[in-house]
Order: C-alpha cells, then structure tokens, then sequence
C-alpha cells in the first residue's frame, strides 16, 4: 500500500496545465517530509511515494529516500523523471529501494512536449527513461493529453514501444490551475481528447509489445473508450491508500471528489463503479451530452470488505479517534470491534463507486459479517451476521467524517423481514401470477393454498432446471419456462388476481416492460408484489475472497434499483402504490412494494 | 585426419578419431558469439574447448574430451550434445531477452523476500550518504532559476 | 495438428495445448485449463465458436475468449501462482550426522560407517547453524533432520530443537521440526523426547518386506521388522496423546528403484497397511550413488510412467473402497491444476526453492541451495556449495551468485520448450538435477528425465480429469485439501 507525500510544488518545468500553478512557491520543510514518512509507516504502508511539484529537485531527496528504506518500505517516485537522467543519481535510489516511478513524458514529438512543459526538457527525459529499463521497477510514463498534443499521441506509443520495461498512460487534462487559466487553450472536448486516446491505444495494441498489458488511461468517462473499459488507471489501481498535501497535517484517503457522476445520465450505467466520470468544473461548462452510458448487462450487487488487520482493543477510548480518523476512508475501510479485538477490513472493489458504498455502509447499514465458508452466503439468516455502527460512536464529535467503529448485532433481520413476507404471500388466494419463481427459497409458500384449493398458481421462470424442480414440488402448478417478457404475451387478458416477483425485479432484462405486460394480464383492482434486495457489503477474510472470486457464480442482476428507484420506474405506468418498505439500518436488505392495478 | 561422423553433415562436423577430438563449424549468422560461449562453457568440465574463426562469419568449437581414448560414438555422442546446447542457448536467449521484465521481476522480488533487510553488519560497507547529488547540467534547479532570466520563454500552445 | 494462426480478430485469446488421445487440452496464460473434445478445439482454434453456445460459455468462463479477456482476474491468477515468490526460504536441512547403520541400495554418498564420528556436527556448528536458520525472512521454518541416520546423532537432534524453541521465543517463528529415520535406533526414551518436543516422525519404507529388506541393509536384523515395529508404537502413542489417527501418523517415503516397478500393487497395499495416508512415487534421484549403482536401480522414464499409472489407478481404486491414500505428485499438481494455488513445494514451482525457499546444512557447517546440492558436494562437485554457517552471513548465503543464477536457471519463463508447455503454470525444474543430468543448471527439457516424469505424469492427471466419473473427481479434488497438522507447530 503505497502513500502518496507532496514535498512542495517547486519544479524544474513550467506546464501549460500545471493543477498546482498557483502553488510553485509552497515548499514543505524537510522536517515536515520527515513527519510524514514515519507517519506513512506507523499507519503500515509498504511504500511512500514522493510527488510535487517535482520532488527530484530537493536537495534532500537521498536523505528522504534513506529514510523511508531504513523504515522497511519501498520508495517511488511521480516526477518529470528528467534528474534520473544522471545513472548515478538512479543507482543511489535503487539503492535506496526506489521500485516505482510515475513519469511524465506528454508527447513522442520533442517540440511538442517541450512546448507543453515550457523547458527543453525532451532529449533528458528520453535518456531518463532508458535508463529506467531493465531496473525492475514499476514504471508508468503518463501522457496529460491536451489541445496542444492531441493530434499527435500516436507519436509516443512509437516512443514507449520499445521501451518494454513502461506501461503507457493517456490521462485527461483536469480544468485546474494553469490549465483553468488557460482554458480554450488548453482543455480539448472530452469526446475529442477520448476519440484521439481511443486512436493511440489501438495502434499501441497492435504495435507495441505486450500490447493491452502497457496500456491505460486516466480520467476518461469508461463509456468513451469502448474496449479499454478495463484498462482505467487511477491512484487506487496504483495501490495509493492515502495521500497528503504539502500544507496537510496529516495524511487523508484517495478519492474522487474533484469528478461526478452526472445524474441522471450515469445513474443506470453498469461501468460506473471504475469510472471516473467527468472532472466538476468540466461539467460546469459543457454538461453531459458527450457520455454514452451503458445501462445493458449484468453486474454484481454485493462487495467484500476484506480484512486487512486484527489488533488488540484498548481498554479506553476509541483507537480511530485516538489515532486521528483522517487516514480511514469512511466507504472503504472498516472497523469492526468483537470481544477485546479490533479488526479493520478494506474494501478494494471497482464494481461499485464510492456513493454506493458509503450510502449501503453508513445510510442503510447493509454490512454483514460473512460466518460461512461458501463461496456466496444462499442462506443469509445462518451465514450472515449484521454489523452496526458501535454505540461508543454516538456522542464522538468526529462521527460525521470518520469510517466508524461497527459492532456484531445478533439480531436475525433475515429471518424476520422474511418471514413477514412468506406470511403474507401464504395468505393469497384467486389467481397467482409468479415471475422468476427460482425453485427453493419460497416454492412452498404456495403449497398450502394449491393443496387447500384457494390459489390456482402460474409461474415464470427462465431456467429449466428450476421450472422442472418446482413442478415436483408444486404439481398443481401451471408452469412456463421462458423470458418473462415473452411468456406474459401468451397469457390471458385479466386472467390474474395478483402477480409477485419475489427477487427477480433486479434480474430482469427489460424491467419497464414486464411492468406493463403485467398490467395487461393483472385485472383491474388486482395487485403487484416487488419485493427485492438492495446492495450489500460481507466483511471477509482474505480466504473467503478469494474464495468468492474463484466460484464461479455467474452475474445475474441487470440493475440495482432499490424500492425508490424500482417505483420511479413504476409510477405512471398504470399501478397505484399501496404499501412500501424501503432497506434499513433496522432491516434486512429485502425492500417491498405493493400496488393496486388502476381500473382501466 | 579428418573423418566424418554417422549422421553428422560433413560440412559442419569434423573429426579426428586417432587425436581424440572433434569439431563444429558453425555459422555466427545463426548463432550469437554470446550463445556458443555459453553452450562451449557448459563442456570445459569433460573437455578442452578451443574456439577458432576459420572465416568470416564462422566459429570453429573443438572438443577434446579430458581422459584420452574416445572413440568414434563417444565423440558423436559429445558433438551432438553440443549442437543441442547451442541451439539451447540461441534459443534461449532469445527467449530471456523477451522475457526479460517477468523474469527480472520474479527474482527480484525471491530476492528481496529470501534476503529480507540488511542488518547493521551487513550496511558496514555500504555509504547511504545524505547529500544531494552533483548536478553538472542543472537539470535540478527550478524552471524560475533557469528560464525566468532568458528573454524568450518557449511559446504557449498553440492547436 | 497444426498451430493455429494469431491475428489480433481471433477469437482465443493467448493459449497453450496439448494433444491427449480424443481430447485436447488447453490452458492459458495465467494457467486456466479446459479440456476439449477435437472438434470443439479446431472451433476454439478457429474462431468457429457460436457466441452463447454451451462451449463460448465454457472457455469464457475460463478466461480464454479474448474479447471477454479479464487482464486483472489473470493478473490476479498469476500473482497468486506465485504467492510464494516472497516467502524466503522455509525448509531447512540438517543433516547431523553422516553414519548410519544402514547400507542402502542407492545410497551412496550421503553415509558414513559407524565408526565415523569425525562425520558428527560438532554442538558449535548446531549453534551457529541454528542462528542462521532463524535468520531467515520466512515466518514459518521446518527443521528437517536428516543423515545418515540423525538417531545416531541423538544429543545433537536435542541440542538444535532446544536452541531453535528457545531462541525463537524472540524470532517468534512458525516453527515446526521433522526427522527422517530409519527407526531402527529408536528406543522409549528418545521416542517420548521426541514426541514431547513435537518433533513429527517420517522413515522410508521402500515396499514390502522383502524388498524393504533387500534394498535396506541392517547387519543382524531385519529393517523391515524395525521400522514397521516403531511405526505402530509411534501411531499408538500419537493415539494415547488424545491426537486424530487419520492427521498425525507416521509417514513414510519410497525410493523407486527398477525393482519397484513391477511391484506397485504390493508398494500400494503395503502402504495402506501401514496406516499411511500419502505415498510419494518418487523416481530414485541422480545423486549420490556410484555409476555401477546405476545401473542396478536406473530404468527408463517409460517404465517409471506405466508404473506411476498402474498405482495411481490402483490408490483410487483403493479410495474407492473407502481407504484414504493420496498420491504426493499427484496432490502437488492437482491443487494448483485445480485450486490455483501452490502447495509450494519446492522442486515443482518457478522459480524453484534452491536457496530461495530452502537450505541444506551439513554436519561440517558447509551450507548448501539443498540437499541434493549438498549430495553433489559430497561426490567431488561442489558447484552448490553456498558458505559455512561459521564464517557466512545469512545474507552471502541467500544472496549468493549461485543462487541467483539457479532462481533464473528455474524460471520457466526463460525456459526453452518450458514457454511453450501447457503444463507451465503448474511445473517446475531443478538446477541440480539439470545439472548433474545435462550439465548445465537450466538443462535441455527434450533430454531431462525430469520433465519428462513430471510431462508424464500431468497427462495422466489431465486424462482422468477429462474421461473420470464424478466419485474419481471427488477423490482427486479431495487429495488437493491439505488439513494443517497444527499439533507439531512448536507453542
């Protein structure tokens, strides 16, 4: 885990979009870098990383350097690269355990790039990089892609291609210091500057060796670069926990606050948990029109926090807030205290954003404790055991910001919120309409009313394995095995006193249309049962997620709509509301919704 | 004498049975001078080896087996085995040199995880030294004391 | 069957095959696998695939359509392959003692007679090459004693576990110690020492008792009756000790000599009878014996794999009926054919554990990448020979240019024929065997018996994954759980 220290933002270049223009004249004292490194490493990171400004042109660089080494951790760089043109200046930081650096090198035109830093810095950074070939080192050459480069990125994969040891990185341009100042100057459109990095990273793929495995981008919308989804770089991807500005006291998590999201556009996209999205005050200026999100295709709807850390508890006070609680992320870290130990977990996921992590986490408090040894928990009442915000918590004034303290509550949430339903669903009788019946979890709920000659049940279900298994269960049964969306077409006008989809709204590939198909075959005054589960955290061992990731169990949702989000969909569709549970800290994460079908 | 060996093609193999020695002319063209030094060290513990350049482009490798008395199959047998070890070493290094970041980084990190950190002992001889490195070119003075003096500063970009 | 033709619009993403009779099988490069029927490859090969078909699903559930490529999962894949890259070396050999009362067929180099007491490590050396041992990065250290015979080196056995527990009470290891006996020197006293200090017992039992006896030579005595008499004391007293029968026993090792071969049944029954729940089916190794000695027990890797084939039938046949008998080879390449984990042992991973993963000490205090390095030394080559536990520090001894040399000599990345291997991801080879085989550390795997035993014998693991029935699976899924025997790690 690497952590990020800004030593000052002096530099030995001048760069057009320079984010810390402003701040050329801010330098933290050596005593302060000192600080921070044993700081870096009382909070267990295995390697700092110096950045600026340009940390290379300190004069104590060799004695941080040594510092950090004589710590036990590794040592990186972010720099323009070009002091590493001296060998011996290199060989003094292997030395010194130097296993990462993150260069910059803006275009494969000399003129171009020396244009853009404002220094004859080109031929330098060449020798720098050769240098750094054969060195076993993590090395990543970052290309800021700008008006004044955008034509000519294909010039710097002919660059780096040779240069086998650099991943290459095209990263967008951040509407910020130089680059704010200078704005039409500088800040292309972002579907202009994507197509042009879309262009260089398919010629890299075809030409340079190891292809996709030293190519990436960074703060690009996912959607403008189809085909390198996956090959999104960002100070996470890094393994960057933590970072502190020069004028910081003490060290704060990576995120991503400086972009968004824009609502509604991104909000049913499935590549939104690794997406940048767009830079704020991009968004300010040009709106959302260039994104293209992508709302078809399954994804998860469940993340790990995996254990990073077991300590002792002390016997007063709380050891986040004693320790200061700025290192902690409050969607990604996790604290759990249990019998005199405290164990901190972390969760690494990208299929998810922040939001949504800290919304299940702190709003909705949908984290549990994974007590099983299965891959995926299928009986939650046993495997799993819900986890709230520690009492000691209440009264703290840190609360607000802080990732919090989470203690084991062993109430069944499960099992209650479950048993409510089943008790309710047993009680209907008329014609019954099930969508996505599965087989098992609530295939006898129906047995007593077909056996006493109140329900006649019909029922959906893609998979023929289930229909087959529930038919043995359920004789009586009239079963169709198919896509909702083409079975409904075949049933009868008002031939239905009540259809449910018991955990299936989430799975359906067009949800809005089974919604109406249902209005047509439910008669007027008839109901809609939605009951379904929100997203939710397990806090594991490493073991256990290593496990889940081996299994092979494939992705079945097509969204993560919880009751609020399921009803906009719903509302004006022909359906009344009646009845709505939503998920929370009190609840398991089963949400309801009933609705009554309007008279025609 | 010059003999040839059953199945070995008389243009690159040559021997001298009576001498108790045997030879290989190969083509550097196919093979790197680094990859017949290496595959004619792996012999020197069974044989005298002695390299030769009888023209251009080509490396002469003659084998005399340590202990006298080889015979025709012996020394077949030991021609062969070396012909497979320079193709081994030609390919190789070929190999290793696409190779070479995953390999380097394997051993790199056993290394770093057999050898764990120094011990105090172990830093006697080595200076870590916390002075600033010598700078002769001024690549680490800052873009203010290094450009702001010139009368031109380069240009602000342009599309 | 030819290579099919790379281009960047082919459906495969990057693979590696091998023809196995009606099947074919495939892995990729961060070492998943599937095996196909010969139609099904040629449309994998070709891109001929029907997207959503059951067969798109299948090689896309294994990471090997390259449309769908998932770079982190591989990467993933790979780094956890090689989680034991970093480990530092956690085998450590000791041998305390040249002499040994018994004469092997095969054994060579590595024993002295009786009376050679000059052979003994001296209590200065089992010091400093306890200090070494600790020293090591590892957090877990095995002590392995070996000979000669270590029973007759007793008061140094007892010096050096003394000393390992109590200076590990500041090294804070996982430290655990074996000892590999012949048992014939065991008596009540040593045996409640033993079992008082957790040390787990092994011995070599090379079948049944005629050939047991024949290959191990004890003057006025049979080994067998010894060995196998000590065997049920040890079993009993790990019994009375309250300890589950089925995790702690006392294991034993083969040597597979020509005589072996046509006696797997026997080997196998005899095992079972044992109580042992794994066999090795190791083939005798290279090192330490005279070249007439070779002759009497070599044979060709042919034989040695209809061999391996006949037992490894016969084990599951046995598992079948309810025994509960794994094959060592075949739990190695299984757990990492099936889990994607490496058990780590030491010769079969890349690059291999010489001196990176293990260390052999000799009673001398000369230090070794292992024992077989050690062997090599004993026989005139000391090409392995690392330093002295005397005058090296543990640092020269690790990092010590030969080592480096074998760790990239092992890589098998760099390994002609190796790259192009489908069984890559979960092989391995051994300088020292190469080596003394090939002479040169890397070797030429188209003439190393090694490769062609371990080749040998994933085919026939790849063959029964693709034609077994389902309780055969389960038997070889079941080989690939190793429970911890926690009992022998010291408090």
């Amino acid at each position: 885990m690497k952590a990020l220290i800004k030593v000052g933002y002096a530099c030995n270049e001048h760069c057009t979009f320079c984010h810390t223009q402003e701040l050329r004249e801010i330098q933290g004292t050596s005593a302060d870098v000192e600080r921070k490194i044993d700081r870096a490493k009382a909070l267990g990171h295995t390697m700092v990383v110096l950045s600026g400004g340009e940390p290379t042109i300190r004069p104590e660089l060799m004695h941080w350097a040594g510092r950090v080494a004589a710590a036990g951790m590794d040592f990186g760089l972010v720099t323009n690269g070009l002091v590493l043109a001296y060998a011996e200046v290199l060989e003094r930081l292997l030395a010194l355990r130097l296993r990462y650096v993150y260069m910059s090198l803006h275009c494969g035109v000399g003129e171009t790039h020396d244009r853009m830093v404002r220094a004859e810095s080109f031929a330098t950074a060449l020798r720098a990089l050769d240098n750094l070939q054969g060195r076993g080192l993590q090395l990543t050459v970052n290309c800021v892609v700008t008006r004044a480069n955008l034509r000519q990125l294909r010039s710097l994969v002919d660059v780096i291609a040779p240069r086998t040891d650099a991943v290459l990185k095209f990263s967008a341009v951040e509407p910020k210091g130089g680059a704010l100042r200078l704005h039409d100057l500088v800040v292309p459109r972002i579907s202009e500057s994507a197509a042009a990095v879309l262009d260089a990273l398919t010629y890299g793929r075809a030409v340079m060796p190891g292809g996709d495995a030293r190519l990436r981008h960074g703060g690009f919308p996912l959607c403008l670069l189809p085909g390198f989804e996956h090959s999104y770089d960002d100070l996470r991807t890094h393994a960057y926990w933590t970072m502190v500005e020069t004028d910081e006291a003490n060290f704060y998590p990576v995120d991503d606050r400086n972009k968004q999201h824009p609502s509604p556009t991104c909000d049913d996209c499935r590549l939104r948990g690794p997406c940048p999205g767009l830079f704020r005050a991009y968004h300010q200026r040009y709106g959302a029109d260039e994104l293209r999100p992508q709302t078809l295709g399954v994804r998860g709807n469940a993340f790990d926090w995996v254990l990073e850390a077991v300590d002792d508890a002390p016997s007063q006070g709380c050891p986040l807030r004693d320790d200061g609680v700025t290192p902690w992320e409050p969607a990604r870290h996790l604290f759990v205290r249990h019998q005199g130990r405290v164990a901190r977990y972390r969760a690494t996921t990208r299929d998810f954003h922040d939001d949504t992590l800290t919304r299940a986490k702190h709003e909705l408090g949908q984290i549990y404790l994974d007590a099983s040894r299965k891959p995926a928990p299928n009986d939650f009442a046993r495997d799993l055991v819900k986890l709230s915000r520690s009492e000691m918590c209440s009264p703290c004034p840190e609360r607000a910001h802080c990732t919090g303290m989470f203690e084991p509550e062993f109430s069944d949430v499960f099992e209650r919120d479950d048993a409510a339903v089943r008790t309710r669903l047993a009680a209907l009788a008329g014609d019954v309409l099930e969508i996505g019946c599965g087989y098992g979890r609530t295939t006898d709920v129906w047995r007593p009313g077909l056996e006493g000659g109140t329900l006649r049940y019909t029922a959906v279900d893609p998979d023929p394995e289930a229909i087959a298994a529930t038919q043995a269960a359920l004789p009586a049964a009239t079963l169709h095995c198919g896509e909702a969306e083409l079975v409904l077409t075949a049933l009868p006008t008002g031939g239905f006193d009540h259809a449910v989809a018991l955990h299936a709204w989430n799975h359906l590939g067009d949800a809005v249309a089974v919604i109406d198909a249902l209005a047509r075959v439910v008669r007027p005054g008839g109901e809609l049962w939605l009951v379904d589960d929100g997203v939710f955290g397990l806090a594991r061992t490493r073991a256990q997620h290593e496990l889940a990731q081996r299994s092979e169990a494939a992705l079945q949702h097509h969204r993560n709509d919880d009751a609020g989000r399921a009803h906009a969909r719903i509302a004006g569709r022909g359906w009344t509301l009646v009845e709505r549970h939503d998920v929370g800290p009190t609840t398991s994460n089963q949400w309801l919704l009933r609705y009554q079908r309007c008279p025609t | 004498m010059s003999e040839s060996l059953f199945g070995m093609p008389p243009a690159n193999v040559d021997a001298d049975i009576a001498e108790g020695r045997v030879a290989l002319t190969v083509d550097t063209s196919l093979h790197s001078l680094d990859a017949i030094y290496a595959a004619a060290y792996a012999f020197i513990g069974r044989c005298y080896v002695l390299l030769e350049r009888p023209a251009p482009e080509r490396v002469r490798v003659v084998l005399a087996p340590k202990p006298s008395g080889a015979d025709g199959d012996a020394l077949r047998a030991l021609i062969g085995e070396f012909a497979n070890e320079l193709l081994s070493a030609t390919w190789r290094r070929e190999i290793t040199r696409s190779n070479r970041a995953l390999i380097e980084a394997v051993t790199m990190q056993a290394f770093a995880g057999a050898l764990g950190s120094p011990s105090l002992d172990d830093l006697e001889a080595f200076q870590f030294g916390d002075e600033p490195f010598e700078d002769p070119l001024g690549i680490a003075q800052s873009w203010e004391e290094k450009y702001r003096k010139k009368p031109r500063t380069p240009e602000e970009p342009t599309e | 069957m030819k290579l099919p033709v790379s281009d960047s619009r082919s459906y495969a993403a990057f693979f590696r095959f091998r023809e196995l009779g009606e099947h074919v099988v495939v892995t990729s490069l961060e070492g998943e696998w599937v095996v196909l029927r010969r139609d099904e490859f040629s449309a994998f090969a070709n891109g001929k695939v029907e997207p959503g078909s059951d067969l798109d699903v299948r090689l896309q559930a294994r990471n090997l359509v390259r449309e769908h490529f998932d770079v982190r999962r591989a990467a993933e894949t790979m780094a956890r392959r090689r989680r034991f890259v970093h480990g530092g070396p956690n085998l450590h050999l000791v041998v305390v003692t040249l002499r040994c009362n018994e004469t092997c067929v095969y054994c060579h180099a590595s024993r002295a007679d009786l009376d050679a007491v000059h052979t003994d490590m001296t209590p200065e050396i089992a010091d400093a090459t306890v200090d070494m041992i600790l020293r090591t990065t590892s957090p877990h250290v095995t002590i392995e004693f070996q000979g000669g015979e270590p029973l007759v080196a007793f008061p140094i056995v007892e010096r050096i576990v003394e000393r390992a527990v109590e200076k590990n009470r500041s090294a804070g290891k996982q430290l655990e110690f074996t000892m590999v006996s012949n048992l014939a020197l065991m008596d009540e006293d040593k045996l409640r020492w033993l079992l008082g200090h957790r040390v787990q017992i092994c011995t070599s039992i090379d079948g049944a008792k005629s050939l047991h006896d024949k290959q191990r030579v004890l003057p006025m005595a049979s080994s067998w009756d010894t060995a196998t008499k000590w065997i049920a004391r040890i079993n009993a007293a790990y019994a009375e000790a309250g300890l589950d029968p089925t995790l702690y026993h006392v294991e034993a090792l083969l040597t597979t000599t020509r005589e072996t071969l046509s006696r797997w049944r026997e080997v196998v029954d005899t095992y079972v009878e044992l109580g042992c729940r794994a066999l090795f089916l190791r083939p005798v190794d290279p090192f330490g014996f005279a070249e007439k000695t070779r002759r009497v027990v070599e044979y060709p890797r042919a034989e040695y794999l209809a061999f391996y084939r006949h037992a490894l039938d016969y084990i599951i046949e046995k598992n079948r009926a309810g025994v509960e008998i794994l094959e060592r080879y075949a739990a190695i390449f299984l757990t990492k054919i099936l889990t994607g984990d490496d058990p780590n042992f030491l010769d079969i991973r890349s690059p291999g554990g010489a001196g990176i993963g293990q260390l052999a000490y000799n009673f001398d205090g000369k230090v070794f990448s292992s024992d077989e390095g050690r062997m090599l030394a004993a026989a005139g080559d000391p090409t392995f020979l690392l330093g002295d536990v005397r005058s090296s520090s543990y640092r020269e001894i690790v990092g010590h240019p030969t080592i480096r040399a074998m760790a990239i000599a092992s890589n098998l990345d760099g390994q002609p024929d190796c790259i192009d291997c489908t069984y890559v991801p979960y092989c391995g080879t051994q300088p020292e065997h190469n080596h003394k085989t090939l002479g040169t550390m890397m070797g030429r795997m188209r003439e190393s018996s090694m490769c062609a035993v371990h080749k040998g014998i994933q085919d026939i693991l790849f063959e029964k994954l693709a034609t077994a029935d389902n309780e055969t699976l389960e038997i070889l899924r079941r080989w690939t759980t190793i429970r911890p025997r926690e009992h022998f790690l010291q408090p």
